[in-house]
């Protein structure tokens, strides 16, 4: 853990670098607690009555197989669908009507919907030009993207447009569009399928120093991804199936411990 | 072999296609810069008299004036309605928008005739005299809809994800219009207001009901060809031909230079 946080600490700048260290050094903030959350379309119910408690700054995990409702659910966390039914809290206020640009939240979506008309640049400095940031100064603001593309690996590609990239780097740019404003809790759609494996590693262990002083949820396909979150959330037909560690929910989720075997038969083929 | 036997037939139709489509355009283009006063095959040589003719006619002037600011005034009030609406309908899926969507639409299978003379019964009803404003008003309600359409497929060819990203980074919906949507859909507007402006410069059948004493250009014409076969005609002809097209290519200019896409790229994309 230490290195990984010096990895990710060597890639700031020293006002980066002050600013997570203060945060560090604070109580983290973004505990989360959903209660009976439900949403449905017609007669589908897509996320059924979640009740979920994340401490502020613990690493979360959603899993599930496709259409269990892990987006939905994210997106329902980050104001971006109304559930039908339930309530959301951070840190003890309710949220649940709250519009997603006035949540400390981000959000990094699985197909990254990065803005095809900006540059990468105009992509990371956004989140602190709108209404709802803190609108640092321009000399800060050049200094805050640096950062962030020097910890997604893409050091000079500011002028380039999504249309220029890969889908790695496209989602490594929605990766940095999201950490620039360090809120109080990230949401990770599926945010790493399209890396390679080392990329993945590298990057999820960067991120760990930047993201620490928040709460993270992840949806995931990759059990290698998640398998060091403090909490694993097994999600089937809308519904809580298993909450736990990885270890123990080997023991007793037989859903995860299916999905754990068919990828590790899958790695050994 | 029947491949072989396919092959002329497919070369005729397509030569006689183009034929068809283009030759009276050739035709008029040559006779345009025709330096003889008949109509006659070889054309005598080669003149802008016909252009210097048009534009020294004060008739003509005028009735270029009133079709250039009825043109722009389409363009920019039906586009501007067009794009808010279709931002409205795609973005808003309660039944009453939907309800006005289908409304909004209708007016594309009315015959224009049939427009002019409900004008013509309107202004009646409301003491309204033939202006440019009446002019606007008959033609924006005909090209409204191809604004809604254009501008429509445009915005749901894109992923709404990255609206709804730009609010997850704290932009308020305004700004999301602002910053986001128009930028991306500027190409399709610009090519509706395009639209607009050629329908508008080139409509006939409902000016003749809405514009009083006013002549626009193709009323002039109109009005030239009924006392003669005239060369001048011709050179008219060209000049509605062009402005058309010298509208699009500054507008894929200036669009490159400040969306990086051009209008022919929304054209695409409206097609996908």
């Amino acid at each position: 853990m230490t290195d990984m946080r010096a990895e990710g600490r060597a890639a700031m700048s020293d006002g980066n670098r002050r600013r997570i260290d203060d945060e560090l050094g604070t109580a983290a903030r973004g505990a989360l607690a959903t209660r009976g959350v439900t949403k449905r379309y017609g007669s589908i119910v897509a996320v059924d009555g979640v009740d979920l408690d994340l401490p502020a700054g613990s690493f979360f995990s959603l899993l599930g197989p496709s259409g269990c409702g892990k987006t939905t659910l994210l997106r329902i966390i980050a104001g971006l669908e109304q559930p039908d039914g339930g309530t959301i809290h951070v840190d003890g206020l309710d949220i649940t009507r709250q519009p997603p640009e006035r949540r400390p939240f981000n959000m990094v979506f699985q197909r990254y919907a990065l803005f095809p008309h900006l540059s990468v640049f105009d992509n990371v400095v956004f989140g602190l030009t709108t209404a709802g940031s803190e609108r640092p100064p321009k000399a800060e603001a050049r200094r805050r993207v640096g950062d962030m593309l020097t910890l997604v690996g893409l050091d000079g590609y500011e002028r380039r447009w999504p249309s220029q990239l890969s889908g790695g780097q496209q989602q490594r740019v929605a990766v940095a569009r999201a950490l620039i404003r360090q809120p109080e809790l990230y949401l990770f759609d599926d945010s790493f399928s399209a890396l390679d494996v080392a990329t993945d590693a590298r990057l999820r262990h960067a991120l760990r120093a930047v993201t620490a002083a928040a709460t993270v949820i992840i949806v995931a396909q990759r059990v290698a991804t998640i398998i060091e979150a403090d909490q694993i959330v097994v999600l089937e037909d809308g519904g809580i199936v298993g909450l736990g560690t990885h270890d123990e929910l080997l023991q007793t989720c037989p859903p995860y411990a299916e999905i754990v075997e068919s990828q590790l038969a899958a790695e050994a083929s | 072999m029947s491949r072989r036997r396919g092959i002329p037939w497919l070369a005729f139709t397509c030569v006689a296609l183009i034929l068809f489509l283009y030759a009276p355009l050739a035709v008029a283009t040559i006779y345009a810069f025709n330096s003889g006063t008949r109509l006659v095959w070889p054309p005598e040589g080669v003149s802008l008299r016909w252009f210097g003719h048009v534009f020294g006619d004060e008739l003509f002037r005028n009735a270029f004036a009133t079709s250039m600011t009825a043109a722009v005034a389409t363009a920019v009030v039906s586009s501007s309605i067009g794009t808010v609406a279709a931002i409205v309908f795609t973005r808003r899926s309660t039944k009453l928008a939907r309800l006005v969507e289908a409304l909004g639409r209708l007016p594309v299978m009315l015959p224009p005739l049939f427009v002019g003379i409900g004008f013509v019964a309107l202004m009646k009803a409301t003491s309204l005299a033939p202006s440019m404003l009446t002019i606007v008003a008959g033609h924006t309600i005909v090209v409204i809809p191809f604004v809604i359409l254009v501008v429509t497929a445009r915005l749901r060819t894109y992923e709404v994800e990255v609206e709804q990203a730009a609010r997850d980074l704290g932009a308020t919906p305004l700004q999301v219009i602002g910053r986001i949507t128009l930028p991306i859909i500027a190409p399709a507007v610009f090519g509706a207001f395009l639209v607009a402006f050629a329908f508008s410069f080139d409509e006939l059948l409902i000016t003749n009901f809405t514009s009083g004493t006013q002549s626009t250009v193709p009323i002039y014409v109109l009005g030239r060809l009924r006392r003669l076969v005239d060369p001048g005609a011709n050179a008219v002809a060209v000049i509605l031909l062009l402005i058309p097209w010298i509208a699009f290519g500054v507008g894929q200019v200036v669009l490159k230079r400040f969306t990086g896409s051009g209008l022919s790229d929304a054209l695409l994309q409206q097609g996908r």
